[in-house]
């Protein structure tokens, strides 16, 4: 009895693993539509906020992004004061996954972000803009 | 020794757990090979660096003008942990490395958004397997 017992009992020890999945999202998407609208001397910020929304750090919430940058796993906001002539829309996505073991144990976490930075000239018109959708490189 | 005595040690010995715990981070955007390659002192733009790079991670302003950061960052932590596992939870052995790298580019502009400085490192190459 107890030579089949403990094959079962190894079994059982080795069934404790698992994996773990996570995905998590914070902001609202840039609208990448909207991107070729925006012409440098011409398009102004009250445009600017009508087509891409609350900008980050001044209405949206940052838990998600507060949370990683106390965990030290994220640089920061792009900006730590709300300044009058930028404006900063960011999309943030984290991916991660796990395999839990015994005796070993494997996480991976990645985080990127889409993010869209404008400048504003003294008439609030956009002097000039930069944007990268880096979520794209995360992996599937 | 019986053989329920050398199951029971086995058991015993397995119960005792043995942990090796590996995690890697990967924070932000990889930094393309040569980012700093076309960037030319006291002609690029801030217009220009935006197109070719993207919006900064950070953006830090100074009174001479704005200081762009890119920056991308991994880090690899590797634990191993000998503990009991059941009654006390007790950890009588743990080994824990952290190594944290970075790829930090800073473009420096002037008041009038023209690069006045520039300065890239590429740290993540030297991150180990482990």
């Amino acid at each position: 009895m107890t030579r089949r017992l403990l094959p079962l009992a190894l079994l059982c020890l080795l069934c404790q693993s698992g994996c773990l999945v996570v995905d998590f999202t914070e902001g609202q998407t840039v609208a990448v539509d909207n991107l070729a609208k925006i012409v440098p001397g011409t398009t102004t910020k009250q445009q600017i906020l009508d087509w891409f929304g609350a900008p980050q750090g001044i209405a949206d919430a940052q838990f998600l992004e507060n949370y990683l940058i106390n965990q030290e796993l994220a640089p920061g906001p792009v900006v730590n004061m709300p300044y009058a002539d930028v404006l900063v829309f960011r999309f943030t996505h984290g991916k991660g996954r796990g395999i839990i073991a015994i005796v070993w144990n494997w996480f991976e976490l990645h985080i990127a972000s889409d993010t869209l930075i404008v400048f504003f000239d003294a008439d609030d018109r956009v002097l000039y803009y930069g944007f990268r959708k880096g979520t794209d490189d995360l992996p599937r | 020794m019986t053989f329920l005595a050398r199951a029971f040690a086995l058991v015993a010995c397995l119960g005792l757990s043995t942990g090796c715990i590996l995690y890697r981070s990967y924070i932000g955007n990889e930094l393309p090979p040569a980012a700093d390659g076309g960037i030319v002192l006291g002609k690029t733009t801030k217009s220009d660096v935006l197109r070719d790079l993207g919006p900064p991670d950070r953006l830090v302003r100074q009174y001479d003008g704005d200081v762009f950061v890119y920056e991308y960052i991994r880090r690899n932590e590797s634990t191993l942990q000998l503990e009991e596992p059941v009654f006390t939870h007790y950890t009588v052995f743990e080994y824990t490395r952290v190594t944290e790298k970075n790829d930090r580019m800073v473009v420096f502009f002037d008041r009038g958004g023209v690069v006045a400085g520039v300065g890239f490192r590429r740290g993540t190459e030297q991150l180990g397997p482990l």
